[in-house]
């Protein structure tokens, strides 16, 4: 009995003794773990150098001039890509994940983004992107408005949009009036850095005028030329450079054309000897195809949104893209 | 009169010389004025950037501030109610207001005549409210007029609430809540509204399931529901929710006081696959009292996942699933075991037109009984949608009964729906 009561406190003595030099082991480890945590957060903060503003955009386009005024100094993601049709994008619950993290968020506005955006926006868990708030922005404010509609507005017209034509960034002046909106929204949001943002934002405006004059000249020639759309998408550019959409092959906008309506349109285009049909590369380029293919016309798939195609990869190159296509197709 | 001849050619001839002479020389004019207007453009273009510029950047400092509708303060909350006053209305003063109107044709094409009623009515009428409360909350107040088709009620069109919650979105910490009465997020089908559905009827799983053979469109309860939305790089939420428990699905009455409260939870994840590609999956378990004894319990467990693709607004693909398996125990006599799954595609092509077909399977044990049921489904369906806020759609089912609803047997019955939308309905989850 009494081996027994010496082997069991022997056996706790090592347990204790086994205990307390293992929990000893076990703090100079943690110490040496905490010594390396502290060198490799260090190295890395100054190797990422200081944590950015995070903007998310609901287009390539925002993203792309966000990057442009931002620089170093922000994270920017869209939360579309380029060839997608920005009045239709599913809500994909990853939108919450990046809404909730944005410092900035930027939207296109008059209602285009009006079936995803605000249910974003609601359910990312963050007041500071709410509109109104510091890092909310939307991008029209202070563009000329094309086609706000003049009589009373109901759904028999389609899919109008009460505060008029949502497709305005192709205009580079527009382009401008956008980068302004998001300097302002970034210096509200990072008053530190207005000098910095402010410089961006000139330079930016500098860029644009050169590609403008640029687009001007090459498409001066074209001067009071007479185009078809398939949408009202194209207005802001065509315009710009002092040509005009004559009609949409979209009876009303976002409707499906008719067999009838695509029959009107060939004929239209053949009456008037309309040179170029534009189309979008997320819209329906069958039809815009077959009215241009049997009226004679040439059909333009115009890329007039940042990351549409290989070449648009900025909202710069986008510009002289589509200023180049413009008189390419128009020339011949 | 000799003379007549040649002066009149005379004058036609200087006549002709003139005109000949002006339009050669107005020719020259525009074709130098071309010329000049094409130097001018060479040299002056650049100026003329520089004044657009200007101008544009002076308009917009000019109209901010105003109601101009090209005001540079103008935004989303003031519309215009009618161009002709030119009233404006302040949207943040009205909530978004809807009707959605379900229509629903029905033929029994066996002999027997058994599952449907072989007429049109409208099966439902949901309209409601929605909208900012404050800077801590906002709301959604929805009613429903619906029509029984089975039990006391066959027939007659009940008046029901069908959610009204505040649902708090300024919580901290990546926390959000909704009190009040809801479709509870549990699996996939719940959580939307039957008007949306990409088909016409709900399948047998989900009716038994959610104890709503009656109407099928799921089970809504009065409480809590809290989600946290993890803090990781993809979309993971977890929601958790405690309701009232007197009821459990499809009820016109008030039930009775439940020894515990109803308790629901669901993870659900989403991983991009690119950025036209998705797919999201959810785990869900409830449990309640199906009595007032507190031995007797239901358990449901679930899980759910869905893969969509979509190339712009002409091309969607859907792929969904949802698994069931339903526990019940009574009196601590052998339990009642229900299970199954409904799997459906959907596509969407030309931007209006859909065709789609659904794969159903049910099957249940009541083992105090002894009885074992099934029942296996299949829905084709093709949806034309005209807008966004319309659609029709012609629903074929096949029903292949053994022992289910004590029927042994197939049968074919053709649904054709209509759904219209006025106004402005909240957006349905993704």
């Amino acid at each position: 009995m009494k081996s027994t009561k010496q082997s069991l406190l022997k056996s706790l003595s090592i347990i204790r003794t086994f205990s307390i030099s293992t929990f000893l082991h076990i703090l100079q480890e943690f110490k040496k773990l905490l010594v390396y945590f502290s060198m490799i957060t260090f190295s890395g903060l100054l190797f990422a150098g200081l944590p950015k503003l995070y903007v998310v955009t609901t287009s390539e386009d925002l993203a792309s001039i966000a990057r442009q005024i931002g620089k170093d100094k922000v994270e920017v993601e869209s939360l579309t890509n380029g060839s997608m049709d920005l009045h239709f994008v599913p809500a994909q619950p990853n939108f919450i994940v990046k809404a909730n993290r944005a410092d900035v968020f930027i939207e296109v506005g008059l209602d285009l983004e009006v079936g995803w955006s605000p249910r974003v926006l609601q359910q990312a868990r963050n007041t500071n992107i709410l509109p109104g708030q510091n890092g909310y922005c939307v991008a029209f404010q202070g563009v000329d408005i094309l086609l706000p509609p003049q009589q009373e507005v109901n759904r028999s017209m389609g899919d109008l949009h009460v505060q008029g034509n949502p497709h305005y960034w192709p205009d580079p002046l527009n382009g401008i009036i956008i980068a302004k909106n998001i300097r302002d929204t970034l210096i509200r949001v990072d008053r530190a850095n207005d000098k910095y943002y402010q410089e961006n934002y000139q330079k930016f405006t500098r860029q644009i005028k050169n590609i403008l004059v640029a687009n001007l000249k090459l498409l001066a020639p074209h001067k009071g030329e007479k185009l078809i759309s398939y949408h009202q998408e194209f207005d802001y550019l065509v315009n710009r450079y002092k040509m005009s959409i004559t009609d949409n092959i979209e009876e009303k906008p976002g409707v499906l054309p008719s067999p009838a309506r695509i029959r009107y349109m060939i004929d239209y285009i053949r009456k008037n000897k309309i040179k170029v049909v534009l189309v979008s590369p997320w819209s329906n380029i069958a039809i815009a195809r077959q009215i241009a293919n049997e009226s004679g016309a040439k059909l333009l798939v115009l890329p007039i949104q940042t990351g549409a195609s290989d070449d648009t990869d900025s909202y710069l190159n986008m510009l002289k893209v589509t200023g180049k296509l413009l008189a390419e197709a128009l020339k011949k | 009169m000799k003379l007549v001849k040649p002066i009149i050619l005379f004058l036609v001839l200087i006549f002709a010389s003139t005109v000949f002479s002006q339009e050669s020389e107005n020719t020259t004019e525009n074709e130098e004025a071309e010329i000049e207007i094409t130097d001018q453009n060479e040299e002056s273009i650049e100026s003329e950037v520089e004044k657009l510029i200007a101008d544009s950047e002076a308009k917009a400092e000019k109209s901010n501030g105003t109601d101009d509708p090209n005001s540079a303060s103008r935004n989303s909350r003031l519309v215009p109610l009618s161009r002709r006053t030119g009233f404006m209305i302040d949207r943040s003063s009205v909530p978004d207001t809807f009707v959605a109107l379900d229509l629903v044709a029905e033929n029994d094409l066996s002999s027997t005549q058994r599952e449907t009623s072989n007429s049109i009515d409208v099966r439902e009428i949901e309209f409601g409210f929605s909208g900012y409360i404050d800077w801590f909350a906002s709301a959604n107040v929805l009613f429903a007029l619906h029509r029984e088709n089975h039990g006391a009620n066959a027939g007659e069109y009940i008046f029901d609430i069908h959610e009204a919650f505040i649902e708090l979105y300024a919580l901290p910490s990546n926390f959000r809540a909704r009190i009040g009465r809801m479709f509870f997020d549990a699996g996939r089908l719940n959580g939307v509204h039957r008007h949306d559905w990409h088909f016409t009827n709900a399948p047998v799983i989900h009716k038994e399931v959610f104890n709503d053979t009656f109407v099928g469109e799921g089970a809504a309860d009065t409480g809590i529901e809290l989600s946290y939305l993890m803090p990781w790089d993809f979309f993971q939420e977890l929601k958790v929710g405690v309701f009232r428990g007197r009821v459990f699905g499809h009820s016109h009455g008030d039930g009775s006081e439940k020894p515990a409260p109803l308790w629901t939870s669901r993870l659900k994840q989403f991983i991009p696959i690119t950025g036209n590609w998705g797919t999201e999956f959810g785990f869900t378990y409830m449990r309640y009292h199906p009595t007032t004894n507190a031995q007797d319990i239901d358990q449901i467990f679930g899980s759910d996942f869905t893969v969509r693709w979509f190339a712009s607004r002409i091309y969607m693909f859907t792929w969904s699933s949802e698994f069931w398996y339903k526990y019940q125990q009574i009196n601590n006599a052998e339990p009642t075991i229900k299970q199954g799954f409904y799997s459906y595609v959907d596509f969407l092509f030309m931007q209006n037109y859909s065709v789609g077909y659904r794969f159903d399977y049910y099957s249940d044990e009541f083992r105090a009984l002894k009885l074992n049921r099934s029942y296996i489904g299949q829905s084709f369906w093709f949806t034309w949608r005209p807008s966004e806020f319309s659609y029709y759609r012609v629903n074929y089912e096949i029903k292949d009964y053994n022992q289910y609803e004590n029927i042994i047997g197939t049968n074919h019955v053709i649904y054709v729906q209509g759904v219209f939308m006025l106004g402005v309905h909240p957006p349905h989850r993704y």
